[in-house]
């Protein structure tokens, strides 16, 4: 990085902050602080929605995947629109009506208190636990550009991020989540076009398209019915309806967006943003990975993304061989590749696809080869792809950008989400166990430690997190062990008049423990346990409840 | 505790807010969202059938 480029980084940053904190005036109760006096636009609540949602894990890991594996990732959003709709119909007027400042709390009014402290709990540790993920992404970019320890980057943006979120509350969360939006669709914007305008003179996007599409990195359905299989049309229509449902309607970091807005409708049209633009904006970031791995059809790429990893083995002579294997792959592809373009038959691209089989048994031979000298069974470079991309081949200037909007995207999504937190942790334990009717500036201070409290612990998670493979799935694993069976809690909550207290209460110990087994006991992909956790809890939440009811 | 849960009495106990969107045109705002979707997935398997080759 130049200097050009930190001081993009440092402006970025230093306005930030600063925004984030001079709205501090405006949170000075305890409704302004968590939920901005329900004021707030429905544009800038459905550009909070998406820019919580898009984290750096999106701009990092799925460019990667896009890469590595194509553009199958895509079909984990087509459950997105139909479980907005389903939320506007449902959640929205039911929970912005009932007044609450967490959506736990609805379920103290249906059921009783520890079914609200039980869920309340369930969301503070998989939100806890994610968001050190989440706070682990930018700090792996950033300990590759800067030479930084991983663990002080961590704490330096992890904690910068809590500072704002702890003196401006939501109104801050939100507004910064407004203008990190715009830098990162400008930075990737900019990205795109320089990546475009270095492929080779003669050489267009529509060749890179087909380029990518004979080798499959196109495909966006995944027609197979398959429980095991990660990304498939089923998995994320049906299966990834249930996570959405879940995340959007019933997860504090995305129900207290709504919840600030002025309206119901408007809080029902900042979801259904989310329903147009998502699918579209994730294509679109999937279409960078793509371009990269057009773009290095005529670069040798790096073998190994991971700098770090890199210079472990660098030095060894049997990776030296596998680098000349490696090569003469590479220059193999490249030239099938060009043959492809200028003559595209049958038999150019099935050359192409075999010499890029080929690069890519030599790439994994090399990533193989990694494991067994580092020890390190889980190695995985997706993560490394953009970010390493980024530093060799954009110029002065584009770094900086690039490097704030992957900042943007993270601190967008930790600042809703330790906003959320600190929320749940206010309202749903100190008030209703230890401050029943204390002053509103009691909650007010108390959320602001709350927020520093989370910030420290998610930064402590974040140190353990960065060796967990895809971040972007870790996130999602996480959340899956509890997404479906508060899903189901929610679903006998507002849909099952005869459920009680006590079948939500055990339904969700049940839902949870089904999660668990299935995860330790079987190959089925995490999508589905948001189905399973789901289902379990409302059949065994509803059978408990007649038996009790009878009683 | 276990008794049914009263939906009335929650949806009388809460306030309603003004200036809301009729229900008939909510039909129409998610119907757009269902069409536009499917649009959307079509041409990107489209897309992808006519990059394939």
């Amino acid at each position: 990085m130049k200097t050009l480029d930190w001081v993009v980084v440092v402006a970025y940053l230093a306005y930030v902050i600063w925004d984030g904190i001079r709205l501090t005036k405006k949170s000075e109760s305890a409704e302004g602080y968590f939920l901005a006096n329900r004021s707030l636009p429905w544009w800038a609540v459905g550009l909070s929605v998406m820019a919580t949602q898009l984290s750096a894990i999106t701009l990092v890991g799925t460019t990667g995947q896009a890469y590595d594996d194509g553009m199958r990732f895509l079909q984990f959003y087509y459950g997105l629109p139909l479980a907005m709709i389903i939320l506007c119909v449902t959640v929205v007027p039911f929970f912005y009506r009932a007044k609450v400042y967490t959506a736990y709390e609805y379920l103290e009014r249906r059921f009783d208190a520890k079914t609200r402290s039980l869920t309340s709990f369930f969301f503070l540790l998989s939100r806890g636990l994610s968001l050190g993920v989440v706070i682990a992404a930018p700090s792996v970019v950033l300990s590759i550009v800067l030479g930084w320890n991983e663990v002080l980057t961590i704490f330096v943006i992890g904690l910068s991020t809590t500072i704002y979120t702890m003196f401006g509350g939501v109104q801050a969360v939100t507004w910064t989540d407004v203008k990190q939006m715009f830098v990162i669709f400008f930075g990737l914007g900019v990205c795109l076009f320089i990546i475009v305008s270095n492929f080779p003179e003669n050489f267009s996007v529509t060749d890179g398209l087909f380029l990518a599409g004979a080798v499959g990195k196109l495909e966006t359905f995944d027609w197979r019915f398959d429980l095991t299989s990660k990304y498939t049309f089923w998995s994320g229509t049906f299966a990834a309806l249930f996570l959405f449902l879940s995340y959007f309607g019933c997860d504090q970091s995305q129900v207290q967006r709504f919840l600030t807005a002025k309206s119901v409708s408007e809080g029902r049209i900042s979801l259904l943003m989310s329903a147009f633009l998502k699918i579209p904006m994730q294509f679109f970031i999937l279409l960078i990975g793509i371009m990269v791995f057009v773009f290095y059809q005529f670069q040798t790429p790096p073998a190994i993304f991971n700098s770090v990893e890199e210079a472990k083995v660098a030095q060894l002579q049997e990776y030296q061989g596998f680098l000349q294997k490696y090569q003469i792959a590479h220059q193999k592809r490249e030239e099938a590749a060009i043959s492809y373009i200028e003559n595209r038959s049958e038999e150019t691209k099935q050359d192409y696809i075999q010499a890029q089989k080929e690069f890519t048994q030599v790439r994994q031979e090399i990533i193989g080869f990694v494991k067994k000298v580092t020890g390190d069974e889980k190695f995985n470079d997706v993560n490394y792809v953009f970010p390493r991309f980024v530093i060799e081949n954009m110029p002065n200037g584009v770094i900086g950008l690039i490097i704030a909007a992957i900042f943007a995207a993270a601190m967008s999504t930790i600042s809703s989400e330790l906003n959320a937190l600190s929320t749940a942790t206010t309202m749903d334990f100190y008030r209703r166990y230890f401050a029943k009717n204390a002053a509103d500036r009691n909650y007010l201070i108390f959320g602001r430690f709350a927020t520093l409290f989370w910030g420290i612990f998610a930064c402590i998670v974040a140190t353990y997190s960065t060796r967990l493979g895809s971040l972007i799935e870790v996130v999602n694993k996480f959340g899956s062990y509890f997404y479906g069976s508060i899903l189901g809690v929610f679903i006998l909550a507002i849909g099952f008049k005869r459920a009680t207290a006590n079948g939500a209460f055990f339904g969700i110990i049940t839902g949870v423990a089904s999660v668990y087994i299935a995860s330790s006991y079987s190959s089925i992909e995490f999508l589905w346990f948001n189905v399973l956790g789901c289902f379990v809890t409302v059949v065994v939440g509803y059978l408990i409840s007649l038996f009790s009811f009878r009683k | 505790m276990n008794e049914p849960f009263e939906e009335k009495v929650l949806t009388e106990k809460f306030s309603k807010t003004t200036e809301e969107i009729p229900d008939e045109r909510w039909y129409w705002i998610y119907f757009s969202v269902v069409i536009t979707n499917s649009i959307l997935l079509m041409l990107f398997w489209l897309f992808s059938r006519y990059f394939s080759g």
